[in-house]
């Protein structure tokens, strides 16, 4: 991926050499030497930028496209000096080609801006349908260099500039055709380019359309430029014709490299920002090294002599361990200096935040981006909540409890509410600016992450209390069916033999069998209690889940098996799975007119699984407070869910799934 | 008899003692725990042991695991068992071994019928409360031995199960021994049990077979 480098070195190079042509050619209009000198320095600037980059970002192509800005003119500034030998007493070889050549050599100056609309700011085309964008160029060069040399117009006997007149093997007819198709083809490249850049702009994310705006807008005057003079032709024009190309030319050329290093330099394309801190950084410390080299060297000298080895060395040996000590002081002091907001953590964050938009990236996830962002391995965010104790706790991203974070922090607040508190390393927070440039940016991630752990835990809190009450509801049933057994049942039993005992003192008469009454209205009164503490909380439970849906099953009046496979739950688990049984069977048997039932209960890993299934008519649902809602409700209160599967005619099946610890 | 009592309801215990010394008996002992039980069975080596199950000190079946307690100590104690509630599967299981009764704590109050199931469980029998046997002498599906029982046959069954004896089970229906011997034949015949001339045995054969259908 190092193709970047070679190829801003190959353009540079041809640079060279067009320039050296452009200064030996020896032709009719030479240009000055100080003319000569300025495009020198003119060219200079984009082939030294394209360098830049090239070194920095060498999986690129853009560096040698900006190279190109002054490599393509320059190599028709020589190809034209070459074609102006040929009137000379000295004509170079080949004079005659590169005059023809020369002829139509304009379009050339169009290539480079077209090109460098197309690709930037990647370096590549935006799809496999648009490589004609760059594949377009040398057929449409080649193809209108061909009309030209076809055109009479060309040359000199037509009113053209090359001496000589067409040749005479083709008909003037195919030139034309072919000049006319080419320019058509350029127009569309033209065209095609700008689109491209403008397509990219609509469709990039905020930060890269601030990169590319000034470059798109510099693109637009290339169509425009070439059509308005197009159009000056028409009308006859012709002086304005050449104007209008040239200040439009003059304008990209000027334009597009200045929108490239805007790109670079004010919205962080390509990490420029650090690169240029490298460079004052490593400028700062060379000259430091001199000035104790030079300095370790005289005072030596005076005492052994002048040019001695030893003083060098000693100089040399001084140079390195000051080098070792203070690179990376004047690193980061340079890096506060010109690193002047942290452009790149500030990009991080907000590449972050365009992930979180597209569902890229959870909210949550801002601790380790801005933990990457800034290069603090200690910093992280806790979210300040209220708890159910009426208190204040820390939580993390995940929801978990945490210490305060300590100081040194940063609160972040939105409307006077306190959103989160990132706690900070020693180092981050001396940079104040660049931290706050960064939780600005930081600011909607941390909210929304605040507002989904806070529902998050809303919701945890609402579902434990919820299984609480669940829980102490099954408490107080068995209470109550423990009063009802040992208190109430116990003292009729007790009245009961009170009244037997004063039968039996009796003689048969009328009080005696009043007294058999009174015990046997008793004995009634204590199964209606039976049945009534039965209802309230199943005596079975008392001996494990199994145990109580087998007197269930024996309760029913139709056929029911009962497959168990597993041992003991927990209380809790088992009551609720003992009443998604008896409620399905006693809906069952009062709506479906079943036969026959099938009760299935069994254990995989921490979920045990109850299911009822029945040969009844089907068509049986979840409706909100009545029979298998009610179900539903205090199944999904214990943590579990209720699945009710009917079709008509084919039975109902009624399946809890309820969590249960191994 | 010698009876020991372990209940945790006092005004139900003296009741009990009472009518159980009116009746004839020796009350040896009448205590309140689980743990009195086993000690005052010791110390007294009665005739019969009656117990509450739900008793201290966890008020859940202290009693029924007092009983099975002594019951490797002494195989041949008799214990009636008294519990609150209907529970077929451990009932079934101690009642089956034979000298064992399990009662609902109400059925004191049926004071002849107590009495008489003392005494059976005293002498080697056994006593499984009428509403215990009514919900397991149910045939569950058309496949059910018990389908094939006829209604006599079926209250036949039930009295068996109860711990009757073949008189016992013909005074309570008004008919005669012989009848009743005849209806016995037919019903082991169905369940495919082998017959026995014994009352308890015959009580036994048919608990074991209840407790065999368990899974239902």
């Amino acid at each position: 991926m190092r193709s970047g480098r070679a190829a801003v070195a190959a353009v540079a190079a041809l640079g060279v050499a067009a320039f050296v042509v452009l200064c030996a050619a020896d032709g009719t209009d030479r240009p000055p030497a100080w003319v000569l000198a300025l495009i020198a320095l003119a060219a200079a600037i984009p082939v030294v930028l394209g360098l830049v980059l090239a070194w920095r970002r060498p999986d690129l192509m853009v560096g040698a496209l900006l190279a190109a800005f002054s490599t393509v003119p320059l190599a028709e500034f020589a190809v034209h000096a070459w074609g102006a030998t040929e009137t000379t007493a000295h004509p170079w070889p080949g004079a005659h080609v590169a005059a023809v050549v020369d002829v139509g050599g304009w379009m050339w100056f169009f290539l480079p801006p077209a090109v460098l609309a197309a690709v930037f700011p990647g370096g590549r085309v935006l799809s496999r349908r648009r490589r004609w964008l760059l594949l377009g160029w040398p057929v449409v060069l080649a193809a209108f260099g061909f009309g030209v040399a076809l055109d009479p117009s060309t040359y000199r006997e037509g009113g053209g500039t090359v001496p000589g007149r067409a040749p005479a093997w083709a008909p003037e007819a195919v030139g034309t055709a072919v000049g006319l198709l080419a320019l058509a083809g350029f127009a569309a490249l033209l065209v095609g380019s700008a689109a491209a850049i403008l397509t990219r702009y609509r469709h990039g994310e905020s930060r890269l359309r601030r990169q590319i705006r000034w470059l798109a807008l510099s693109a637009f005057l290339l169509p425009l430029a070439l059509l308005t003079t197009w159009f000056c032709y028409l009308l006859g024009a012709r002086s304005a014709a050449q104007v209008v190309v040239v200040v439009g030319l003059l304008v990209a050329y000027f334009g597009m490299p200045v929108g490239t290093a805007v790109a670079v330099l004010r919205h962080d394309l390509y990490d420029i920002d650090r690169l240029l801190s490298r460079t004052v950084s490593y400028t700062v410390l060379t000259a430091a090294l001199f000035v104790v080299f030079a300095t370790v060297v005289f005072t030596a000298g005076l005492v052994l002599g002048r040019g001695s080895a030893p003083a060098v060395a000693l100089a040399t040996l001084c140079c390195a361990v000051i080098f070792a000590r203070i690179r990376r002081r004047v690193q980061a002091m340079v890096d506060r200096r010109f690193d002047r907001a942290g452009g790149q953590a500030v990009a991080e964050v907000v590449g972050f935040v365009d992930a979180v938009r597209d569902g890229r990236a959870a909210p949550e996830q801002i601790e380790s981006t801005l933990r990457a962002a800034v290069g603090d391995p200690d910093l992280r965010v806790a979210y300040p909540l209220p708890n159910s104790e009426g208190g204040m706790s820390w939580l993390d991203g995940a929801g978990d409890r945490v210490p305060a974070p300590a100081e040194p922090s940063r609160e972040i607040r939105s409307g006077g509410r306190m959103l989160a508190v990132v706690g900070l390393g020693r180092r981050t927070a001396a940079r104040p600016a660049m931290l706050a440039a960064v939780l600005r940016e930081a600011h909607l991630p941390l909210e929304l992450a605040r507002s989904r752990i806070e529902v998050r835990s809303a919701l945890a809190e609402t579902e434990a209390s919820r299984a609480r009450l669940v829980r102490a509801g099954y408490e107080e049933r068995r209470r109550l069916e423990r009063d009802l057994h040992d208190g109430a049942q116990q003292r009729l039993v007790a009245v009961g033999l009170s009244l037997r005992l004063a039968q039996r003192q009796l003689a048969p008469g009328a009080a005696y069998a009043t007294l058999g009454e009174a015990v046997a209205a008793l004995q009634e009164a204590v199964a209606e209690l039976r049945r009534i503490s039965q209802g309230v909380r199943p005596s079975g439970l008392d001996d494990g889940l199994p145990a109580a849906l087998r007197t269930l099953v024996r309760a029913s009046p139709v056929p029911i098996d009962l497959r168990v496979t597993t041992d003991r739950v927990q209380d809790a688990v088992a009551t609720t799975a003992y009443y998604v049984a008896a409620e399905a069977v006693a809906n069952a048997l009062k709506h479906a007119g079943s036969q026959r039932l099938l009760i299935e209960v069994s254990r995989h890993g921490g979920t045990l699984s109850v299911s009822v299934s029945d040969d009844g008519c089907g068509g049986a649902s979840i409706v909100p407070g009545r029979g298998l809602g009610g179900l539903a409700d205090r199944v999904s209160a214990s943590g579990g869910t209720l699945h009710v599967l009917s079709q008509p005619g084919t039975g109902t099946t009624v399946k809890a799934l309820l969590p249960c610890a191994s | 008899m010698r009876i020991v009592i372990g209940e945790d309801s006092a005004l139900v215990r003296e009741g009990m003692a009472r009518l159980l010394a009116d009746a004839g008996h020796e009350i040896v002992a009448k205590v309140g725990d689980a743990a009195a039980v086993v000690a005052a069975v010791q110390r007294w080596d009665p005739d019969l042991l009656i117990t509450d199950i739900r008793m201290p000190p966890t008020m859940t079946d202290d009693g029924a695991r007092a009983a099975r307690t002594l019951r490797a100590q002494r195989p041949t104690l008799p214990i009636v068992l008294l519990s609150q509630h209907v529970e077929t599967t451990q009932s079934l299981e101690l009642v089956a071994t034979g000298s064992f009764g399990y009662l609902l704590k109400d059925r004191v109050l049926d004071v002849e019928d107590f009495l008489d199931d003392l005494t059976r469980v005293a002498a080697g029998g056994s006593a499984l409360d009428p509403e215990v046997v009514a919900s397991l002498v149910v045939p569950t599906r058309a496949t059910d031995p018990l389908a094939s029982l006829t209604e006599r046959e079926l209250e036949v069954l039930s009295l068996l199960a109860q711990g009757r004896s073949n008189a016992a089970i013909a005074r309570q229906l008004w008919t005669t021994r012989r009848t009743i011997e005849t209806h016995v034949r037919h019903v082991f015949a169905k369940l495919g049990l082998l017959d026995s001339d014994s009352d308890s045995r015959r009580v036994v054969a048919v608990l074991v077979y209840l407790r065999n259908r368990g899974g239902r």
